[in-house]
């Protein structure tokens, strides 16, 4: 890849953090029924301008670079969009609009009504969340990462509850707490980085230390603090209490959203730390912990998921124990295939968890019931969704060709080529547990009902479609990545 | 003056992260994020400021020509200006929410937020 900026690249790396931006601004300046439609158009833009951005860095094999108001690094900030990053926003592109045309009917004013306030709160915080989600992939400055993932959260925690009960209030709470803890330890890190070179730019940083024949106690003291308060906001076990109740809490798009795309943010930033800023340190002992509290996860959320009665917990708890293979990638990064490997899980888990959260929302708006043994007759009466709900279960299991088995399948091969077996334990341990609480859902929704007199399915035909995309594109990464191998690390 | 800075930073972090994690009172655990966010811009300032300089503010006393040698760096303070900015919002909101449930719940202690609990 040539280091080379083009005409064009630059504009739609700022038309993408741009776009969204505008959209939140206006969606709440004008408001009542015109926000929506104003959130709506602006995903339609950005999926334009992401599309167009992901074709110029693809098809030409460049990185392209823009230099906020012409300014060089270390006094400038700088926007880089290089082919990770592009898959990564594609990705989340096609969450966002894909969860904004499911749920477009969601919080509709009555007829009298001017405006909802949880419509209102909705589709003004979406569009701002999507922006700082794209602030977090393309900056390229470890201060504004951690800007970005502040007003991340400030969008995130409102949206949890957005339906205004008691209990989401103290999901949201707790979450924001968990969070601040993050941001706090991030922030003194990224302090100290500052104090020992005098730039907060990754790319200088990363030259820096690959000048460094063994790291001063000041740089690991901070590597070691923006990791923990990153693994605070990524929700790994043992900091994920605040995962399943916000998860479960929030309405299923907001669900959709923040288990797809926001919980990613943070590790994204935690990818920069230890690929860029320090490659080759997979066996000091932050990475090795890093891999143990990853293989816990798998399984304590994997068991978790296995005991919930009810289809959002069972989501939430899955979506620790996927984060967990994130994880998996540190103790492993001396393999090629560790770093395309957790790109891989974090795109098609997105996808897959967006198609089951917002599956599970159909359900228990059309089927009135979320409790997993109160599903027979589900396949009979909503098959369309249980088909997505399926496809999307089958991704996080890994079953081929599925994202999923791709990305488990390097991982695999990354911890066969470093020779550190003990890691292939928890991935296919974890793939077993999902396997057994999604089958645990299509086995009872497959059952005739017991009561045959329910309703045909009302699920409205765009929602089906979107969930049935979102699925469909977990499974179609996995047939693409299988196509052209191993990503350039 | 920085180490007694850093020094005292470093403390602040380390109480008010304690009073936080250790505290059941929701009010109280907010109060120490808001002690160890404090302390973290002392840090930063501290990390910015040179011995013997003076403010980053170009006048008749420090000319631009001589700045670069007589001013401390001048990005830690902008650092902690954003920082103290969201760290005000923050605040504003978790205050925000712990007054709400104190008005629904009529309690502020988190261990009785037992639905927590899925």
């Amino acid at each position: 890849m040539t280091e080379l900026a083009v005409f064009g690249g630059k504009q739609l790396v700022v038309l993408a953090l741009i776009m969204p931006l505008l959209g939140a601004l206006l969606a709440f300046t004008i408001g009542g029924r015109t926000a929506r439609w104003i959130a709506l158009l602006t995903a339609l833009v950005e999926l334009v301008v992401v599309v167009s951005l992901a074709w110029i860095v693809v098809d030409q094999q460049i990185v392209v670079e823009y230099q906020l108001g012409g300014w060089e690094p270390p006094l400038g900030v700088r926007l880089r969009a290089d082919g990770a990053t592009v898959l990564v926003l594609l990705t989340a592109t096609v969450v966002m609009t894909a969860t904004m045309i499911s749920a477009h009917a969601d919080w509709q004013p009555l007829p009298d009504q001017h405006e909802t306030r949880a419509g209102l709160v909705f589709w003004t915080l979406l569009p701002a969340l999507w922006a700082a989600f794209n602030t977090v992939l393309l900056s390229q400055d470890l201060f504004n990462l951690f800007v970005a993932l502040e007003i991340l959260t400030f969008c995130a925690v409102p949206l949890v509850c957005l339906n205004g009960k008691a209990e989401t209030f103290a999901a949201a709470l707790r979450y924001l707490l968990f969070a601040l803890l993050g941001s706090v330890l991030y922030l003194l890190g990224a302090g100290l980085i500052y104090g020992l070179w005098g730039t907060l730019d990754i790319g200088l940083l990363a030259l820096e230390i690959s000048k460094l024949n063994r790291y001063p106690p000041a740089l690991s003291l901070a590597l070691g603090l923006m990791t923990a308060g990153l693994m605070a906001k990524t929700a790994i076990v043992p900091l994920h209490l605040w995962l399943p109740p916000a998860h479960a809490g929030a309405p299923a798009p907001v669900s959709a959203i923040l288990s797809a795309v926001v919980v990613k943010a943070a590790f994204v930033v935690l990818l920069r730390l230890w690929f860029e800023l320090m490659p080759g340190s997979a066996d000091t002992m932050v990475a090795q912990t890093q891999g143990v509290l990853g293989g816990l996860a798998i399984v304590l959320g994997g068991v978790l998921a296995l005991r919930q009665s009810r289809l959002k917990p069972m989501i939430a708890y899955s979506t620790i124990a996927q984060m967990g293979y994130l994880f998996l990638v540190f103790p492993l990064a001396g393999a090629a295939s560790a770093w395309g490997a957790g790109l891989l899980h974090l795109c098609s888990h997105a996808l897959a968890k967006a198609a089951l959260f917002l599956a599970a929302g159909q359900i228990i708006t059309h089927f009135g019931d979320d409790r997993i043994d109160h599903l027979a007759g589900l396949g009979h009466v909503m098959p369309l969704t249980l088909l997505a709900f399926g496809v999307a279960g089958f991704s996080l299991m890994g079953l081929p060709p599925t994202g999923g088995f791709v990305a488990k399948w390097w991982l695999l091969q990354a911890a066969i080529e470093t020779g550190h077996w003990g890691w292939a334990v928890p991935i296919l341990f974890g793939g077993l547990l999902t396997a057994g609480y999604v089958f645990r859902v299509l086995a009872v929704a497959l059952r005739p009902a017991a009561t045959p007199a329910l309703a045909a399915s009302t699920v409205p035909h765009t929602a089906n479609a979107m969930i049935l995309l979102l699925a469909l594109s977990s499974l179609l990464l996995g047939l693409a990545a299988l196509g052209t191998g191993l990503p350039p690390q | 003056m920085t180490t007694l800075a850093m020094t005292t930073g470093f403390v602040l972090i380390l109480i008010g992260l304690y009073g936080a994690l250790t505290n059941r009172n929701l009010l109280r655990m907010i109060v120490g994020f808001t002690i160890a966010d404090t302390g973290v811009h002392i840090v930063l300032v501290a990390v910015g400021a040179l011995p013997g300089r003076t403010a980053p503010i170009l006048d008749a006393a420090v000319p631009p020509a001589e700045a670069l040698a007589r001013i401390v760096d001048p990005i830690p303070q902008a650092l902690v200006l954003t920082a103290i900015v969201i760290g005000l919002g923050v605040t504003a909101l978790m205050l925000a929410y712990a007054y709400r449930l104190f008005v629904r719940r009529g309690t502020l202690d988190i261990a009785k937020m037992t639905e927590l609990k899925w």
